[in-house]
């Protein structure tokens, strides 16, 4: 039974993890670029949103309603603004240029809102639990749960049937062909690194309210939608979602173990999928 | 409707970066005519479709479509007014089905006029069946004439004014050429014009009004194509009697 | 016949000039002990650290093409080898740098077996996730005091002289180690496959460089010129944790100073580890005001200079410091 429980949890976490890892999968899939600075985005619409909750006093379901604006607006400028110029064959400027970028702002968030750590308010949301066939499952939890497998499918569906889907992969195809096929792609992209934020503000609320947040945590956020985009196949918005899950999983059952290997167990989860397959889980080749 | 040229360049300089590859070039097309470029490797026809399409940048000249200057247009403006390529290589979105490879374009199709007859999906699998049956497949499995079918079907559902094919004979088999050139009269009667690329200077004449000879980024020789003899198009196309330098 | 009128040449004045400098920077450092303060000796320790881990990483990124975000692995591994190799086989820590070599070999070899099917950036956070997990390793075996760190008490044996000596010789070597053997290499044949393989790897290939196996070989060798450094560096703090020697900030530190200086040349590192290390001195007091600029430097330099000051630089003057090029020159006339 403690077992069991501890996959459950393990899924629930994981959920979080997926839902760090579509946006990145959705960058990468399409840009070829790897945000370094993902997980610090983060942690800046998490504290964004405290702040605003302590301000006005506002739930977590507004700060939601208001994080998921600011986070497309953050997505669009940094698009626009930084990696527009760093789209094109060579990885390596958007690499360096996100790296300097994450560096600037951990720093600037440690010099806003200094290095306590903060969390937000669910209010009763964080202590009830509902018992599911004899496992106690917070609600909290379940609802990051149902937002994550809501958040994936519509993201794949939005890539497979809409317009803006269609010009998104045609444009990560062959940006020149989709160019002439009269898709804007510097538009595209930047609609889809705002979407790809967007994404990361609901789950900054969800990582608030969950636990404590301080501007340091990025890395470790970066690491886990890595490892869960890798683990699931990149290039697939499912891949990411699933990889998300088996992270989780691995991260609690190893804490059960041991307090301290969890997230040691999840590196070598990691590790070992790269080792034998490296295309990941869920990739067709 | 404008009597005059549909497309037409005026003392065109275009190149990348340090290089420049087109000289004052000075170029027309009608509604529903068809020209062909022809010159050796490296003479600048690639080049000059491109910059038409706005992926190579004007340097200097005047690049006019329908009447309004489109020099510092941007490309995929310039593919929505319909001006669409056939690229060389054809260049299609792998990973995505043919019928997704059509729908983006159509996606991003110009807006017709109420009575003008549009390029549908139907259509198009009229005038290549093929298609139709293979329309749920990712396009790396089709062959390379099939392939070169769906990249003409990909521009035409841009609903184009102009289109410009990029060598589309390239890398296919005598019979499958036939088949796909034999398609343009098709095209050409909704009154598209067809700027056409092409490394076989006979099947240029044979499929053309007109034919238009670069050499090292310049135009040499224009004409109808049944009027030139093949001595002539020699002369223009190794630049005997041309000045080097 | 006549002979030709242009010769191949490899050196010039500036090089020249530059490698008589080096030689004689090297030699003077081990005399240091003896005319220069115990805080200028730390000082220029920590730089020539600065400048070899700076190189390791413009091997890997600007020759390899490999953008490492965790070669602080290698730093804490070679700096953890000397300290247990100190504690446990009793050795002569002095003994011991060169020997902390071969752990960070050992963990290369399979790292880079396994990273290598991962795509540029992707390969990039794959080495930060090795860093993290030889960090929550190292961080969980007791038997090198865990979290707490260690302590170098072997160096209590010798006198503060003593160990000055020791350290600046290690210094020297440790320069001459990594920006020698750099050089050497890079003026070889092997250098010329490895600058091809730098301005594009699909021709190299073509060309018959094999370049999967290279990229093994600049993996580990630059773990282990990474380790070699941070064996000095920690030898000279006397103490490591797995928090200092895992720190991803070297990372930051490695990055800022090549692309700043210079990538894919061997001049760059010194002079970004040299801006870097007075900017440090200057405005470090301020903290993470410093630090948000640093970042915003790093991405504008990738963005619009990447090929940093050094690359500026020789556009407006090509003197370079290290031969490694051909030149085509005019011999000089007959009389």
């Amino acid at each position: 039974m403690k077992w069991v429980d501890a996959v459950v949890q393990g899924l629930l976490l994981g959920s979080l993890y997926a839902q760090y890892a579509i946006g990145m999968s959705l960058m990468f899939g399409v840009m070829r670029i790897v945000n370094i600075a993902h997980g610090d985005l983060v942690v800046l619409l998490a504290l964004i949103g405290i702040s605003i909750a302590a301000v006005l006093g506002l739930g977590p379901g507004f700060i939601v309603l208001l994080l998921v604006p600011i986070g497309a607006a953050v997505g669009w400028i940094l698009q626009r603004g930084i990696l527009n110029w760093a789209v094109g064959e060579d990885p390596l400027p958007s690499l360096i240029a996100t790296f300097g970028l994450s560096l600037a702002l951990q720093n600037f968030m440690l010099t806003v809102w200094q290095a306590d750590t903060r969390s937000l308010d669910a209010g009763a949301l964080t202590t009830r639990s509902v018992e599911l066939m004899g496992i106690h499952v917070g609600v909290l939890p379940l609802l990051i749960a149902v937002v994550a497998v809501v958040l994936t499918w519509s993201l794949h569906m939005a890539l497979k049937t809409t317009k803006f889907g269609r010009a998104l992969r045609a444009a990560a195809a062959d940006s020149v062909a989709a160019t002439i096929s009269g898709v804007n792609t510097k538009a595209i992209y930047a609609q889809a690194t705002a979407i790809a934020v967007a994404v990361l503000g609901i789950a900054a609320v969800f990582q608030a309210t969950r636990t404590t947040v301080s501007p340091s945590d990025g890395g470790a956020q970066l690491i886990y939608a890595f490892e869960a985009v890798i683990i699931g196949g990149m290039g697939s918005i499912w891949g990411a979602f699933v990889g998300g899950l088996i992270l989780g999983v691995a991260q609690v059952v190893g804490s059960r173990i041991d307090p301290g290997w969890g997230i040691l167990i999840g590196h070598l989860v990691f590790l070992l999928v790269l080792a034998w397959r490296p295309q990941g889980l869920l990739s067709r080749r | 409707m404008n009597a005059g040229p549909l497309l037409s360049a005026r003392g065109l300089n275009a190149g990348y970066g340090d290089f420049q590859a087109l000289f004052d070039v000075d170029f027309h097309i009608a509604a529903g005519e068809v020209v062909a470029l022809i010159g050796a490797n490296g003479a600048g026809k690639s080049t000059m479709l491109k910059t038409f399409v706005g992926l190579v940048p004007v340097r200097g000249g005047t690049v006019t479509f329908d009447g309004i200057d489109v020099s510092q247009t941007p490309a995929h403006a310039l593919a929505v007014q319909g001006l669409a390529m056939v690229p060389e290589g054809r260049r299609l979105f792998r990973g995505m089905t043919v019928e997704d490879n059509l729908r983006v374009a159509a996606d991003h199709a110009r807006h017709l006029p109420a009575d003008d007859r549009p390029w549908t999906l139907e259509r198009l699998y009229d005038l290549f069946p093929i298609l139709a049956e293979r329309r749920g497949q990712a396009v790396e499995k089709l062959s390379g004439g099939q392939q070169q079918m769906v990249a003409i079907g990909r521009a035409l559902m841009m609903q184009p004014k102009v289109l410009l094919c990029d060598e589309i004979s390239l890398g296919l088999a005598p019979k499958v050429i036939g088949e796909i050139y034999a398609m343009l009269p098709a095209i050409r009667q909704s009154g598209t014009a067809i700027l056409l690329v092409e490394q076989d200077v006979t099947l240029a004449t044979r499929s053309s009004d007109r034919v238009c000879c670069l050499l090292e980024g310049r135009i040499v020789l224009t004409g109808r194509s049944s009027e030139l003899s093949r001595e002539t198009i020699a002369k223009a196309y190794f630049g005997v009697g041309h000045e080097v330098g | 016949m006549q002979p030709t009128p242009y010769v191949v040449r490899r050196h010039t004045v500036s090089s020249k000039i530059a490698i008589v400098v080096a030689i004689l920077l090297l030699l003077a450092i081990p005399t240091m002990p003896f005319w220069a303060s115990s805080g200028h000796i730390r000082l220029v320790v920590e730089l020539s650290c600065l400048i070899a881990i700076a190189q390791m990483w413009n091997l890997l990124a600007g020759y390899g093409g490999m953008v490492s975000v965790g070669q602080q692995a290698f730093i804490g591994a070679g700096g953890y080898s000397l300290f247990a190799l100190s504690a446990f086989a009793g050795l002569n820590p002095f003994w011991s740098v060169p020997l902390a070599m071969i752990l960070p070999a050992l963990l290369a070899a399979p790292s880079y077996l396994l990273l290598r099917k991962l795509d540029g950036p992707y390969f990039a956070i794959g080495t930060w996730v090795l860093a993290e997990t030889f960090r929550l390793i190292t961080g969980n075996l007791d038997v090198l005091n865990a979290g707490s760190g260690m302590t170098l008490r072997a160096m209590s044996q010798f006198s503060a002289h003593q160990r000055e000596v020791g350290l600046t010789i290690l210094c020297s070597l440790l320069l001459l180690a990594t920006i020698g053997g750099t050089f050497l290499m890079l003026r070889s044949r092997l250098g010329l496959a490895l600058t091809a393989m730098r301005d594009d790897a699909v021709s190299a290939a073509s060309q018959g460089v094999n370049v999967g196996r290279m990229r093994f070989w600049i993996f580990v060798v630059a773990a282990m010129g990474t380790g070699l450094a941070g064996a000095v560096y920690y030898m000279a703090q006397l103490r490591i944790s797995p928090g200092s020697g895992f720190d991803p900030y070297w990372s930051s530190i490695c990055i800022f100073i090549v692309m700043v200086g210079g990538i894919g040349r061997l001049e760059g590192p010194i002079i970004g580890a040299l801006i870097y290390f007075f900017a440090t001195r200057l405005f470090g007091e301020y903290g993470a005001t410093y630090l948000i600029v640093l970042g915003i430097l790093t991405l504008i330099v990738a963005l619009f200079a990447p090929g940093g000051l050094w690359s500026l630089l020789s556009k407006v003057r090509d003197w370079p410091w290290f031969p490694v090029g051909h030149r085509l020159e005019r011999r000089a006339e007959a009389p």
